[in-house]
């Protein structure tokens, strides 16, 4: 048997593929050649090292999406809507309740502590009618007249509009006449008047100070 | 030694289509829990022969799944003219071969950071290797380590570079350890076919490391134990 013809029976040699009268032909070759021997010792060196490699290692997450990919398909096949929302709640709600229930619960003792906190320490007082509104502006209102009231007599027939200052102990103190007969005998009826008024003074933080009224005289005699 | 390959062979293969038989039935019935060790039992291998059929190794998840499902779905079909295993083989093989055949089409230009090394030239130098699936366990010393990645790194790209007609076979004879009769099924050819085309592909694939640097005599005194601590599985 020549070098070449032993060579092209390496292949089936190793894998013990041929029948014994070649395998005595070969392994006698073998013995006797040293080059052949050389040559079969690096074909059987190269099967070594493709044995000893191995398989490619799969993703460590390989089995179970198989496992769930053959899940959805059997449920698919049975083809009732039920088995698919129960697969699909098995596949993908329920690794998730855990999760979604202690959220909910956390998120219902977030809510309550607040509501709680809010409700026992901040509560608002409760409104007392009569009060005085803390940090409320009043303005000065009018009260009563110390005198009796005369009517103003006017040359003309119009409204008396008078912006008038009005002190801390609720008296008029200065005024300005902003429309109406501006005459000295109107002026003179118009101060009397102001002089005996009262007024519930101005307040600021539920104190007098002073303020400022608009006063109008209206309906007036006319002096002919 | 032969005989005794011989013998292994016949005794699990006896033994499996025992298994076998209860096996389907299950699968045939639809039960979860038997396609549960269909997939512990196969999906490793499967997925490693997907890799290393693909040009693209990131997709061997992807395929996998597909094979499992396709699985599932024909399973009623499956008269146990072959071993089961063969016919996973042979559908996982097929889908393979439909995924090289679109990768081909549509993503050849495309090019990640995470893929693809070229390597080699002729007729499957389009075909690529990713370093991260190759690089992906081991234990030992960091010199053990290393000298197996590096090793392994090796025999993978020389196996990229073989047609993939011979890299099939010798992927199923050397690395899955059918016999001829049962590539025969899985590949739907002769049995003859597949004893020429492992001759050839291992021809060639010796010649190739060759080229990579090493010699015949480095070649053969590769030993398990010096080239390979720990790399096998």
């Amino acid at each position: 048997m020549s070098c070449l013809q032993v060579q092209e029976m390496f292949s089936a040699y190793l894998d013990g593929a041929i029948n014994g009268r070649e395998m005595q032909a070969v392994s006698t070759h073998l013995e006797q050649c040293e080059g052949c021997k050389t040559e079969f010792e690096a074909w059987r060196g190269v099967q070594q090292m493709l044995g000893s490699v191995g398989q490619l290692k799969a993703p460590d997450d390989l089995g179970l999406r198989l496992r769930l990919a053959i899940s959805r398909e059997n449920s698919l096949r049975q083809g009732h809507w039920w088995d698919v929302i129960t697969m699909r709640w098995e596949n993908l709600l329920r690794p998730a309740l855990l999760q979604a229930s202690a959220g909910f619960a956390g998120t219902i003792v977030l809510v309550g502590s607040l509501a709680m906190l809010i409700g026992v320490v901040a509560a608002p007082q409760a409104v007392m009618a009569n009060d005085e509104p803390l940090g409320a502006l009043t303005s000065p209102h009018y009260l009563y007249s110390a005198a009796h009231l005369q009517p103003v007599v006017t040359p003309e027939d119009s409204t008396i509009v008078i912006e008038a200052d009005v002190n801390a102990a609720g008296q008029v103190y200065d005024y300005h006449i902003l429309s109406g007969p501006t005459d000295p005998s109107t002026v003179s009826q118009v101060r009397d008047q102001l002089m005996v008024q009262v007024y519930e003074p101005a307040r600021a933080f539920g104190e007098p100070v002073k303020g400022r009224v608009l006063i109008t005289f209206s309906g007036m005699s006319v002096h002919s | 030694m032969q005989a005794g390959i011989v013998m292994g062979n016949l005794a699990s293969a006896i033994g499996i289509g025992t298994e076998d038989a209860a096996l389907v039935a299950a699968l045939k019935a639809g039960s979860e829990e038997a396609f549960g060790i269909l997939i512990a039992q196969y999906s490793q291998p499967l997925y490693s022969l997907i890799a290393r059929s693909l040009q693209d190794p990131a997709d061997a998840a992807d395929i996998t799944q597909e094979v499992f499902i396709k699985v599932f779905r024909s399973v009623g079909s499956f008269h146990g003219d072959a071993s089961l295993r063969t016919w996973l083989y042979r559908i996982a093989l097929r889908e393979a071969s439909n995924q090289r055949r679109w990768w081909s089409r549509h993503k050849r230009q495309e090019i990640t950071i995470d893929a693809p090394v070229q390597s080699g030239e002729g007729e499957e130098s389009d075909e690529s290797i990713s370093l991260s699936g190759l690089l992906m366990d081991g234990a030992g010393s960091p010199y053990d380590h290393a000298a197996q990645a590096e090793m392994k790194l090796r025999v993978e790209e020389a196996l990229r570079q073989l047609p993939e007609a011979f890299r099939t076979v010798v992927i199923l004879r050397e690395m899955e350890g059918f016999c001829y009769e049962e590539i025969a099924e899985i590949l739907d050819v002769p049995a003859g076919t597949v004893k020429s085309r492992l001759t050839r592909g291992r021809s060639a694939l010796k010649q190739i490391l060759v080229e990579q640097g090493l010699s015949v005599r480095e070649l053969a005194r590769q030993e398990p134990a010096t080239a390979f601590a720990g790399g096998a599985r």
